[in-house]
């Protein structure tokens, strides 16, 4: 077999893994995904990434926000995937962009507005932070809460 | 069965078994998935002349890759193993007889994949105590069946975790205790975790290590697949895993062969999963 025969694909996986182990260092890439077989190795998958978000009304009152409602579905799974602080600016672009609706019930007071809503009673948001967090698991307390991902 | 097994044709089959798996196992964009679909089913029925041309190989990789590129953040890592894959039946393609390319192919990307593995799970220090396996067993629902019927815990319970997930997800900062964790779930977590742990790092070093190792990473990988396949049904994974198995497998291993030909077939029944 010739060099390339032999070793083309394997250092193909080799630079791989290592461009994700360095991005799950520096850039919060879960070591689930990017290609450097850590899936299942630890509870840190994407699922269990979630965005704190919450906004200013026009009277000032600070809301909460279903970031993840009505999002892009790819997206999403990127941005899980890979939580890095331009996820984040991408995901406030595309929630400032837009109005939102008080949600009836539920853990959130707002989700950004579908074209099928009324526009009446759209709420439009002058200030948005969001920050991710993850879903931290204390195996020696058998508890569960949300952390801040940095 | 006998034609199958034969030595002579163990490339054509390695080729129209990665045609298949590529058709079976579904992808996220809807029309390139259908183009895929496809441009494999005339590789699956196409005379040799052609199932073996470089140029066929050389059309679904760049269809599999294109596919895979742009989400490469969360695609899961089976679909890496089968771009890479593509690539070495392009370059097996290309000579007269593949077979040595696909068994050093084969067995190194087995290797290398079970050795990442291993290091993630041991540096990130989450099995040593079966951590990981006792928090998947409560949440996922993949885990369900085991942690009810091995771990002894009430369906109910399992559901009041999920709850639980959630909840601390609803509120950010807020620390949630979990239901409590049986002896047996507890026992049962650390077992797999020790046995995850141990077999791959076997077959990680039976893969890498070369031929005379091999008997053993086969026997070893073959039990990895049908016993994770079946309860966690990643399909694609186990599929791949076994083209890749039957690939590295030496050339005089006739039984090894039809070993991984029933593997093949098993690690379909985890549809039923």
């Amino acid at each position: 077999m010739t060099t390339v025969e032999k070793w083309l694909v394997p250092s193909l996986v080799l630079a791989i893994a290592l461009v994700q182990s360095t991005l799950v260092l520096t850039q919060e890439l879960s070591p689930w995904k990017g290609g450097g077989f850590g899936m299942f190795s630890t509870v840190d998958s994407p699922s269990m990434r979630f965005v704190v978000a919450r906004g200013k009304d026009e009277s000032g009152d600070r809301k909460s926000i279903d970031a993840f409602a009505g999002l892009d579905r790819d997206f999403r799974k990127s941005a899980q995937a890979l939580s890095s602080p331009q996820s984040l600016e991408k995901l406030e672009a595309y929630l400032k962009q837009g109005s939102f609706i008080t949600i009836e019930s539920g853990d959130h007071d707002l989700r950004p507005a579908r074209s099928t809503d009324a526009k009446d009673g759209r709420i439009h948001l002058t200030e948005i932070e969001s920050e991710w967090w993850r879903i931290v698991y204390s195996p020696i307390y058998n508890r569960v809460s949300g952390a801040p991902l940095r | 069965m006998k034609p199958l097994l034969e030595q002579s044709y163990t490339s054509e089959l390695i080729l129209r078994l990665t045609a298949l798996a590529l058709i079976l196992h579904g992808w996220s964009t809807e029309w390139l998935e259908a183009i895929l679909v496809i441009t494999c089913g005339v590789a699956l029925i196409s005379p040799s002349q052609w199932l073996r041309h470089p140029l066929l190989w050389m059309l679904i990789m760049i269809e599999v890759w294109w596919m895979n590129a742009p989400d490469w953040q969360w695609i899961d890592n089976h679909q890496y193993l089968i771009s890479y894959w593509v690539l070495v039946c392009v370059i097996a393609t290309r000579r007269d007889d593949p077979m040595p390319v696909f068994r050093w192919n084969g067995r190194i990307l087995i290797g290398l994949a079970f050795a990442l593995a291993f290091v993630w799970k041991v540096s990130l220090g989450e099995y040593w105590d079966g951590d990981f396996i006792r928090y998947e067993m409560l949440m996922d629902s993949r885990f369900e069946r085991l942690a009810h019927f091995i771990g002894g815990v009430p369906l109910e319970t399992l559901l009041e975790a999920k709850l639980i997930e959630n909840e601390a997800i609803l509120s950010p900062g807020t620390s949630f205790e979990l239901p409590p964790v049986t002896e047996r779930l507890d026992l049962f977590a650390k077992a797999l975790s020790w046995w995850t742990l141990a077999i791959e790092a076997i077959i990680a070093a039976a893969y890498l290590l070369g031929r005379r190792w091999q008997v053993i990473g086969s026997w070893g990988l073959m039990l990895f697949i049908v016993s994770t396949y079946i309860c966690v049904p990643v399909l694609g994974f186990g599929a791949i895993l076994g083209i890749l198995g039957l690939a590295a497998t030496p050339v005089d291993s006739t039984k090894t062969r039809a070993a991984w030909l029933v593997v093949l077939a098993i690690v379909q029944v985890g549809r039923l999963v």
